[in-house]
């Protein structure tokens, strides 16, 4: 029992000591507290080293850890992924919506039982000027060298088709242009047999321009096809056919008393140039 | 779930945007036109005048073609308030028509539209047509 005690009394009075030392450890400065070290248990200078390199590490990471933990969750983060996602999945539509012939953003086309419309939207400036600097040798031949230049003055060069049935000479010619942006080709080409193939352009050269063109049609045979990202709308009216886009800053449009196939296949004759 | 309901939110929200520009621009005719091949009008800012073009063609030439009236129109408290006009512009015996209106006066954020009245004319047979762009 008595040794029993001792070693109890001895395990208290050790816990007297330690717990003296933790208050006197903890009343001490860095200085104070690196002497009482280096007098209860002297260490090298590399022995140290050694330490801080095997240590640090491991406390970098920890500190890492922790911060990444407690940063407070970017609340910005979720509405941009959900808004990323709808945009993506919009414009995705957009494009489907394309693809089925319905323009989307650049113009919009509306469709009525006798009517269609090619218009840009609302508040939304014209896009780049032509692409193309020069007619080909086709374009010149079928439209003529003043219908050529008269594009070439207002400086666009659109994508015209590169056939014209046999027997067409044009017959009439106005193109002007304003100091507003605003420019006009209208040609008449005519046959023998009083056929007509009238060809107008709308270009709008500064940016800013709002414009709506309205075609006519009896609803009897419409349909469209795209040719390098242009959408092309055909339209019989009776004893006349129309087909019209929009590209390159303005309207466009070709009517004739001719057949649907003379015009399809005009413009058809565009997409043998790419 | 929340998060697939936000992306049907903001997806049906950008499609009302194209959808309301879409319908805004719904003009109705009430019936095809025999005469006329196709017609326009555009608008466009510049500086501080506002400049309107319109445009007629006939497929063939016409007894009289040209407008009953263009006008620029600015919006005030929600109506649309005509701030220049020109009215009966016509020609005889050509297949098309156009003519151009300025308004030099614009107030900077006002809202600003180009409407058209077209008349065309071949013997007995007529026609009009309103059109309408918003700048």
């Amino acid at each position: 029992m008595a040794r029993k005690k001792s070693v109890s009394n001895q395990s208290a009075r050790r816990e007297e000591i330690v717990d003296y030392d933790v208050k006197r450890l903890r009343q001490m400065s860095a200085k104070e507290l690196q002497d009482y070290y280096d007098r209860v248990e002297p260490i090298s200078d590399d022995e140290v080293n050694a330490i801080y390199d095997r240590v640090m590490p491991k406390i970098a990471y920890e500190i890492a850890s922790d911060n990444q933990q407690k940063k407070p969750r970017h609340i910005g983060s979720s509405i941009k992924k959900t808004v990323l996602v709808a945009v993506c999945m919009t414009l995705m539509l957009s494009v489907v919506a394309q693809a089925l012939g319905i323009p989307v953003w650049e113009t919009v086309v509306t469709w009525t039982n006798d009517t269609f419309r090619i218009e840009t939207p609302n508040r939304k400036a014209t896009s780049s000027m032509s692409e193309s600097f020069c007619f080909s040798n086709e374009e010149m031949e079928i439209w003529g060298n003043d219908v050529c230049k008269a594009f070439s003055e207002i400086g666009v060069f659109p994508s015209l088709p590169r056939y014209m049935p046999n027997g067409f000479e044009q017959f009439d010619l106005y193109y002007m242009t304003d100091d507003q942006g605003y420019s006009c080709v209208d040609v008449l080409y005519k046959d023998d047999s009083n056929h007509f193939i009238n060809l107008v352009a709308e270009i709008y050269t500064s940016e800013g321009y709002s414009y709506a063109m309205t075609v006519e049609h009896d609803n009897l045979n419409t349909y469209d096809i795209t040719i390098n990202d242009v959408t092309y709308y055909f339209a019989s009216n009776l004893k006349n056919n129309t087909v019209a886009w929009s590209d390159q800053n303005g309207s466009y449009f070709i009517s004739g008393n001719i057949n649907m196939s003379i015009l399809d296949a005009m413009i058809q004759s565009i997409a043998d140039d790419f | 779930m929340k998060y697939l309901t936000k992306i049907a939110l903001a997806i049906i929200l950008s499609l009302s945007v194209t959808l309301v520009s879409y319908a805004e621009s719904n003009d109705i005719t009430p019936f095809a036109s025999d005469l006329t091949a196709a017609y326009s009008v555009s608008i466009n800012p510049n500086g501080s005048s506002m400049t309107a073009h319109a445009r007629i063609n006939g497929y063939s030439t016409c007894d009289k073609i040209g407008y009953s009236s263009l006008r620029i129109q600015e919006e005030r408290n929600g109506s649309w308030v005509t701030v220049a006009s020109s009215y009966n512009q016509y020609a005889y015996g050509v297949r098309s028509f156009q003519d151009t209106l300025t308004y030099s006066n614009i107030t900077s954020g006002a809202q600003y539209r180009a409407i058209c009245t077209f008349y065309i004319q071949i013997a007995s047979n007529s026609d009009s047509f309103t059109i309408t762009k918003t700048a």
